[in-house]
């Protein structure tokens, strides 16, 4: 059976976004900061509990693409790839190297801008946080 | 002819040179609180800077414009070279191996990152860094 350009678009689409749709990957961004000051009150004094105190979180942001249509990789074909041309083994290479191009720009493409809470109390007296002056 | 070693270093190299134009910035908008200060008067401390919240933009660069060629060695189905019929099969593990070599290879650079947002206030700098609020 000759191969025609129409199966190697097909191939390119069912299988190339096959494994494009594995794309998922997770990134772990630590966010260091300062927590939140809160004042504490001792023998009727007001003094400073958290000033300057730093921590970090890890926050998780997902990258992927497990709903790429197949049709992403239409005619990503190399053009010496033609019914009634002969294929050579070249014009494969060339395909794989458009498809890797294609892969890249795709993914890039979903690595969007994202937005991250870091908004930061202490630990051990969460509730001073959130009254109007520091509870003990 | 191009037998299956010089095209397996065409691949090497073609998708090599693809995979280096992988480069993107992801922008991370960190909203934080800033760096909480106190004055004293009357022998009372009183908040200068308290719970005041603030947003601050990073960039972050995902990349892999180093990779090395040989990271695609071999991914060629051993099938294809001139002299030889190319079936089918050998077409679509190609395609298959090449693709999810590129998505293995990005994803192995998607790492950890950290964001340090200490932000002071920014009417009276100098105050964070003294021992007590100075007016």
């Amino acid at each position: 059976m000759v191969m025609s350009r129409a199966d190697v678009n097909s191939w390119v689409q069912a299988y190339g976004g096959a494994q494009l749709r594995s794309f998922d990957r997770t990134a772990t961004i630590r966010v260091n900061a300062y927590v939140r000051g809160t004042i504490g009150n001792y023998g009727n004094r007001y003094h400073p509990v958290w000033s300057s105190y730093t921590t970090g979180a890890n926050y998780y942001h997902r990258f992927e693409y497990v709903g790429a249509p197949n049709s992403v990789y239409n005619n990503y074909v190399d053009s010496g790839i033609n019914t009634g041309n002969i294929i050579y083994p070249q014009d494969i290479v060339d395909t794989l190297e458009d498809l890797t191009r294609r892969t890249v720009d795709l993914i890039e493409g979903r690595m969007s801008n994202r937005y991250i809470s870091a908004l930061y109390c202490h630990a051990s007296c969460h509730s001073s946080c959130h009254s109007s002056r520091g509870r003990r | 002819m191009a037998t299956y070693a010089t095209l397996n270093s065409n691949l090497q190299t073609q998708c090599g040179r693809q995979l280096r134009t992988f480069d993107r910035y992801v922008g991370y908008t960190v909203r934080t609180y800033v760096r909480a200060t106190f004055f004293e008067s009357g022998n009372r401390y009183h908040p200068r800077v308290n719970s005041y919240t603030r947003y601050s933009y990073h960039t972050r660069r995902y990349e892999y414009v180093g990779a090395s060629y040989s990271l695609y060695n071999n991914y060629l189905d051993s099938g294809i070279y001139t002299g030889n019929i190319i079936y089918q099969q050998d077409v679509i593990d190609s395609i298959s191996r090449v693709v999810r070599r590129t998505v293995d290879l990005v994803e192995g650079r998607i790492g950890y990152q950290t964001i340090n947002a200490y932000y002071c206030h920014a009417s009276c700098h100098s105050s964070c860094h003294s021992s007590r609020g100075r007016r």
